[in-house]
């Protein structure tokens, strides 16, 4: 494989997975910080 | 008129609206294009287009359900005014017209999973068993039967759809991780890699690229289907909207890159004289044919076939549980129960797929038409979104209570003037190709790939959804419509 092929991977798969697994983690943290919130969906606007 | 219907929590939305996103686009479609479109550059594009055309939609469509709590004709009569009204009912005419021929579509993936599971793909022969199947009435049995499935779990409601997605979407993941991670351990699958990651940096002066990677994300995202707004309705009240936007973008081009590398390397590994002519061999040529060919010549390929089909099978279910769950909400807005509503879309989904299940030409043509309507849809969203406020659509909604990410003014430049560029753009592009493919008969609307056939269709729904705009916004938001 060429050099560029590896970086362009390397560049290309931290960017779409690592910005995937940081949403992710961002989520998780937020959601904890939240609780269970037992709550209905909103009626109509 | 609320159903009090909800996700039970933040990861039944999130995983309900992956399973939405992450289809057969995912696994089939998207290693061909970016083999055909000069690898690591389109992948440039393509992410390009992830923050200024999936993402910026994908906003609009989750405030749009949140803030009406209405599927798409009743939001858009409510949020955009009931002149509007016709707009939803494009998106849900749409979202439908694709439900009907997807669902021969993920027949054809259980017909091959059956097909991996007993042996029989792997001693059969795959372009006779694919010409076979395709030529008998199996696909009409497989289409009832995928949609039969699809139509158990909407009937159960949402938490149905929820219960069902927290099993399919991690098991996906898991078999597509498990596929990659077997495709880049062939020996030679570095081939594939080179051919996937490989930049040409001169193809980022090309219009094609560009355009291709914004089809991509219009097509594989599902972003502006109307489907996230049909999920979103089921919100919990303080639920967030852009971070939960960016997750869904981010997770479906994660399993598309990780397909690209599963097919790619596989493609590469075991036959790579014939790279290219597998990869251009057309979405069902490349899984139902070539596919089975390489997967038999791989070290427990019976095992790996399974898995994908597996895999592929749970893409197409989960995609086709929203599309059902689109259509039924329309209904249940007009004052249906959601079995009745569930029952009158299997029944019109089982006549109008039909044809799609016996003939190919037909779910091409099909395929073609909505494809481009879709990006119709978006413009839409985009528009619908501009009647509302788009600022005040980023204040009250998408940055309220809940939100885990706040939203700057650059999403409402996005919505306001790059979506509708990018929509209209990619629209005459699509149209342009049609001529060229052919100069004769490109405004015949009889053919089954040509711009006349996408005009007649296109137009003919348009006026039949202007001509009802008044009823459909009547029946679908009440009298509020319109405030």
């Amino acid at each position: 494989m060429s050099s560029l092929a590896i970086g362009m991977m390397v560049g290309v798969c931290a960017l779409v997975w690592g910005g995937f697994l940081i949403l992710l983690v961002r989520a998780i943290r937020h959601e904890g910080e939240k609780g269970r919130e037992p709550e209905a969906a909103a009626p109509r606007a | 008129m609320s159903s009090g219907e909800h996700f039970a929590s933040r990861w039944g939305l999130v995983l309900a609206t992956l399973g939405m996103a992450v289809g057969t686009g995912n696994i089939w479609r998207f290693p061909r294009v970016v083999a055909s479109n000069g690898g690591g550059s389109f992948l440039v594009a393509w992410v390009v287009f992830l923050l200024i055309w999936s993402v910026p939609l994908m906003v609009v469509e989750f405030s749009f359900g949140k803030r009406a709590r209405l599927g798409t004709v009743g939001a858009f009569a409510r949020l955009a005014g009931k002149g509007f009204a016709w707009m939803g009912g494009w998106v849900a005419l749409c979202a439908t017209a694709i439900m009907f021929y997807y669902s021969v579509v993920a027949g054809w993936c259980l017909r091959y999973l059956f097909a991996s599971l007993t042996g029989e793909l792997a001693s059969t022969d795959s372009t006779a068993l694919w010409e076979s199947y395709t030529g008998s009435w199996m696909p009409v049995a497989t289409h009832a039967l995928a949609l039969g499935l699809g139509l158990w779990v909407v009937l159960h409601g949402v938490r149905g759809i929820e219960r069902v997605a927290k099993i399919l979407i991690p098991t996906l993941f898991a078999l597509v991780v498990i596929l990659a991670v077997r495709a880049v351990t062939l020996p030679g699958a570095e081939r594939g890699l080179e051919f996937l990651f490989r930049p040409e940096w001169s193809d980022l002066g090309k219009a094609r690229i560009w355009l291709e990677a914004l089809t991509q994300n219009a097509w594989d995202t599902g972003a502006g289907w109307g489907l996230i707004l049909t999920y979103a309705i089921y919100m919990r009240v303080r639920e967030d909207v852009p971070l939960n936007a960016f997750l869904i973008g981010f997770g479906n081009n994660s399993v598309s890159l990780l397909a690209g590398i599963m097919v790619l390397c596989t493609v590469f590994a075991l036959d790579p004289g014939a790279g290219q002519q597998i990869v251009g061999a057309g979405n069902e040529g490349l899984t139902f044919i070539w596919m089975p060919k390489l997967f038999a010549q791989m070290p427990a390929g019976g095992l790996f076939m399974t898995l994908f089909f597996l895999g592929l099978s749970f893409a197409a279910l989960t995609s086709l549980i929203s599309m059902i769950e689109l259509a039924s909400r329309v209904l249940i807005d007009g004052g249906m129960a959601r079995r009745q509503a569930v029952i009158c879309v299997g029944a019109a989904g089982l006549l109008l797929g039909l044809p799609s299940a016996l003939s190919l030409d037909f779910l091409h043509n099909q395929d073609w038409v909505w494809g481009v309507g879709l990006m119709l849809s978006g413009l839409f969203f985009a528009i619908g979104a501009r009647a509302f406020g788009i600022d005040r659509l980023r204040t009250e909604v998408v940055n309220a209570e809940g939100c885990d990410l706040r939203l700057g003014r650059w999403w409402n430049v996005a919505v306001a003037v790059i979506v509708p560029i990018e929509a209209v753009v990619l629209m005459g592009w699509w149209l342009w190709q049609a001529r060229g493919w052919d100069p004769e008969g490109w405004l015949d609307p009889f053919r089954a790939e040509s711009a006349g056939t996408v005009l007649l269709q296109i137009v003919t729904a348009v006026v039949l959804l202007l001509l009802f705009n008044r009823w459909l916004a009547r029946r679908m938001a009440g009298q509020e419509a319109g405030s």
